[in-house]
C-alpha cells in the first residue's frame, strides 16, 4: 500500500506550485524540512495573495535607538495583521522611500523620485516595471522652476488591474494578458496599459477628477467625483472611451469621496463623509477642484526639500509589537484633541447599489439604490483597488474598513497623512481604530494589502 | 494504413487486466507516447506500477480529455466531479499519473491535493500526509519567526 510520506520531491514540487495562498505555501513549508526544501527547488517565493488583508504601516524613518540597525531599518517594513494583535516585519528595501499604494492580489504599486512606477510584491518582493510616470500623455507644464520631480507623489492616484499580474505557476514571466488602467495627472483623468507596453495610453472621458476605478464582470468601471459612473470600451473604432452608464447620485457633494467596488454581485457606489479645518470653510477648500491641485503644487515646492526624509512623526513605539489591542476603541474616546487638530478626518459612509435598469424611456443602463447594509460583507477601501470581502473571525460583517488615502493632503497634515483610518460600522454609524498606534507619513502612510 | 486517430493500443494492468484505449487518447501519458514513437509498443502494453481500478480511472479521465467536442469548461466540470475521492485513492492516482508522465492528470491531482491542505493545519497536514515533524523546537520557532505569515 502506498504512503503519503513516500510521495517523490517532484510531485511535491507540482503541489506546491498549486497552492494559491501566501499562508498555505508558508504552512507547507513548515510541515517537515523535506518539505521546505521544495521551497529552495522553486528559487523564489511566489507573488501570492494573502487570504486576509494586512495593513502595511508608514516607513518607520526613526532617530532613536537605531545604533544598533544601521542602515538595515530603512529597508524593513512593518505589516500588521487585521486584529492588529501582531506585527511582522519584512525586509522591503523596494518599497524605502517610496510612495507606495495597494493593489490587488497581494501586489502594491509604487512610484519614487525616480519616476519609475513598479508593481511590488512584498512578500516575494517580486517587481514589474510599467511605464513610467513621463509616458503617460498629459503631464504638467514643467520648466525650470517646476519640475517632474515635484509631483511624483501624487501624479497616479489609483490603478487597477484586470487580472494577477503573475503567471501561472512562473514566478519569472508576468502575465500579458494583464491591462492596468491608472487615474492620473492634474485632472485625475484615465490611462491604461497592457503588462509589457512601454507607454500608457488615454482613455477618451467627458468629465474629469476620477476618483476610483475596478474592474468588475470583464470591464474597468470608473467614478468620478460627482459620483458618475463611467464604463471603458477598448474596442471603440475612435479609441478606447468611458461612457455613463448611471446618473450622478441626487443628494452627494463633490467633498465626499467616491469609490466603486463589487460586493455580493453588484456594483456599489460608496461616499466618504469628512469633516475637518479644511472641510468646514467655503468653497476653495474642496480639495478635489482642479484648482486646488495647482495650489498643492505651489506648496509642495516650500515643503519639497523637507519631504524627502526624516521629519515623519513616529508611531509611539506600537509598532515593535509589544501592545496588543484586544479591543478597539472608539475615536472620541482617544482623538477628541487630534479631531480638533486634525485638516480631515472621516465621519461617515453612504452605500448605493447600481442596478440593472431596462426601462424603456431610460438613459442610463443602471439606475442607483440606497443600500443600508453589506450583508455579511466587509469592504476594504483606502489606496488600493476597492474590495468586499466576506466577514470571518478577524473580519467583521456589514463593516467599511478605510485608510487613509487622502493623498494631496497629506503634506498639510502634521506629522503626514495616516490618522485618517478605521473600521466603520454600516448599522450603527460608530467608527472604530483598527490601530491603536500612530503611523504617518508625507509620502506613504498605512494601506491595505489585499 | 488507418489514421492514428483509429489506432487501438491494448494496456495490461498489474493485476493482468486488460484495457482497450484509442492511441490518440493514450498518448497523452508520454511514457506510452515514448513507446509509440521510439515503435516499442508491445502488445499488451504491461503497466506494473498500475492496478486495474486505478487504470480504469487514469482511462476515463484521458478519453475525457481526449474529446475534441468538449469544451474547457465542460473539462473542468469533468474534473471536479473525477477528484471527488476519498483522499487515500488520490495517492494512487497521482502515482500512476507519475509512473505514466500524464501531466494533466497530475496537474488536477495536484491541485486538488492543495486546496485540501489549505483547510488542514500544519499538523493535520502532517497526520494526512503521514509525516514526522522533524523540526527541533527551535528550528520551528526559527522557521516561524522566518515566515510570519502562516501562523496567524
Amino acid at each position: 500500500m502506498a504512503d503519503w510520506a513516500d510521495l517523490p520531491m517532484d510531485i511535491l514540487v507540482v503541489i506546491a506550485q498549486s497552492l494559491t495562498l501566501i499562508e498555505d505555501f508558508t504552512s507547507f513549508t513548515a510541515v517537515c524540512k523535506e518539505w521546505k526544501s521544495v521551497t529552495s527547488i522553486l528559487k523564489k517565493k511566489p507573488s501570492l495573495p494573502t487570504r486576509y488583508p494586512r495593513i502595511m504601516l508608514a516607513e518607520k524613518i526613526d532617530t532613536e535607538d537605531q545604533e544598533n540597525r544601521g542602515d538595515q531599518d530603512a529597508s524593513v517594513r512593518c505589516f500588521l495583521n487585521l486584529l492588529a494583535s501582531k506585527t511582522y516585519q519584512l525586509q522591503l528595501p523596494e518599497a524605502s522611500g517610496r510612495n507606495c499604494r495597494g493593489a490587488h492580489y497581494g501586489w502594491l504599486w509604487t512610484i519614487g523620485i525616480d519616476l519609475q512606477i513598479n508593481l511590488l510584491h512584498p512578500f516575494s518582493r517580486q517587481q514589474i516595471c510599467l511605464p513610467p510616470m513621463l509616458t503617460f500623455p498629459d503631464q504638467y507644464e514643467y520648466d525650470e522652476t517646476f519640475k517632474p520631480q515635484e509631483v511624483w507623489d501624487f501624479f497616479v492616484r489609483k490603478i487597477a488591474m484586470s487580472s494577477n499580474p503573475r503567471k501561472e505557476k512562473s514566478s519569472h514571466d508576468y502575465n500579458e494578458d494583464c491591462t492596468i488602467v491608472a487615474i492620473y495627472g492634474e485632472f485625475a483623468i484615465l490611462a491604461f496599459t497592457k503588462l509589457g507596453d512601454t507607454v500608457w495610453t488615454n482613455i477618451s472621458v467627458h468629465s474629469r477628477v476620477y476618483q476610483d476605478i475596478i474592474f468588475y464582470n470583464g470591464k474597468f468601471y470608473a467614478v468620478d467625483v460627482h459620483g458618475v459612473v463611467v464604463v471603458c470600451d477598448f474596442d471603440d473604432a475612435n479609441g478606447p472611451i468611458a461612457t455613463i452608464i448611471a446618473p450622478a447620485p441626487v443628494e452627494t457633494s463633490d467633498l465626499y469621496q467616491k469609490y466603486l467596488v463589487e460586493s455580493s454581485g453588484h456594483l456599489l457606489l460608496v461616499s466618504r463623509l469628512r469633516k475637518g479645518l479644511l472641510f468646514d470653510d467655503d468653497d476653495d477648500d474642496d480639495d478635489e477642484d482642479d484648482n486646488d491641485d495647482d495650489d498643492d503644487v505651489e506648496e509642495e515646492d516650500d515643503v519639497n526639500d523637507e519631504e524627502e526624509g526624516d521629519d515623519n512623526e513616529d508611531d509611539k513605539g506600537d509598532v515593535d509589537g509589544d501592545d496588543n489591542v484586544d479591543e478597539v476603541e472608539d475615536a472620541e474616546d482617544i482623538d477628541k484633541e487630534e479631531e480638533k487638530k486634525a485638516r480631515y478626518y472621516t465621519t461617515g459612509f453612504s452605500v448605493l447599489r447600481l442596478d440593472e435598469c431596462h426601462e424603456e424611456g431610460n438613459n442610463y443602463a443602471y439606475r442607483l439604490t440606497e443600500v443600508t447594509s453589506l450583508g455579511d460583507q466587509a469592504l476594504f477601501l483606502g489606496s488600493n483597488v476597492s474590495t468586499s470581502i466576506a466577514s470571518s473571525e478577524c473580519i467583521k460583517p456589514n463593516c467599511i474598513y478605510f485608510t487613509d488615502d487622502n493623498c494631496e493632503l497629506y503634506l498639510n497634515e502634521p506629522g503626514g497623512g495616516g490618522h485618517d483610518m478605521g473600521i466603520f460600522n454600516m448599522e450603527d454609524g460608530t467608527i472604530q481604530l483598527n490601530y491603536a498606534g500612530e503611523s504617518r507619513s508625507y509620502i506613504s502612510p498605512p494601506l491595505w494589502c489585499i | 494504413m488507418s489514421s492514428s486517430e483509429e489506432r487501438k493500443l491494448i494496456l495490461k494492468s498489474s493485476d493482468n487486466e486488460e484495457f482497450v484505449v484509442k492511441e490518440s487518447s493514450a498518448v497523452q501519458c508520454l511514457t506510452i507516447k515514448n513507446l509509440v514513437e521510439d515503435r516499442c509498443v508491445s502488445d499488451p502494453i504491461p503497466l506494473a506500477n498500475v492496478d486495474s481500478k486505478i487504470l480504469a480511472l487514469v482511462i476515463e479521465f484521458m478519453e475525457k480529455h481526449a474529446e475534441t467536442t468538449l469544451s474547457n469548461s465542460e473539462k473542468k466540470e469533468f474534473d471536479v466531479e473525477f477528484v471527488k475521492k476519498p483522499f487515500d485513492d488520490l495517492l494512487e492516482l497521482i502515482l500512476a499519473a507519475n509512473y505514466l508522465d500524464f501531466r494533466e492528470l497530475m496537474d488536477v491531482l495536484c491541485n486538488t491535493c492543495a486546496k485540501q491542505m489549505e483547510n488542514w493545519s500544519v499538523e493535520e497536514v502532517r497526520e494526512k500526509f503521514n509525516i514526522q515533524n522533524d523540526y527541533t523546537v527551535e528550528e520551528e520557532k526559527a522557521a516561524r519567526a522566518e515566515n510570519p505569515w502562516a501562523f496567524e
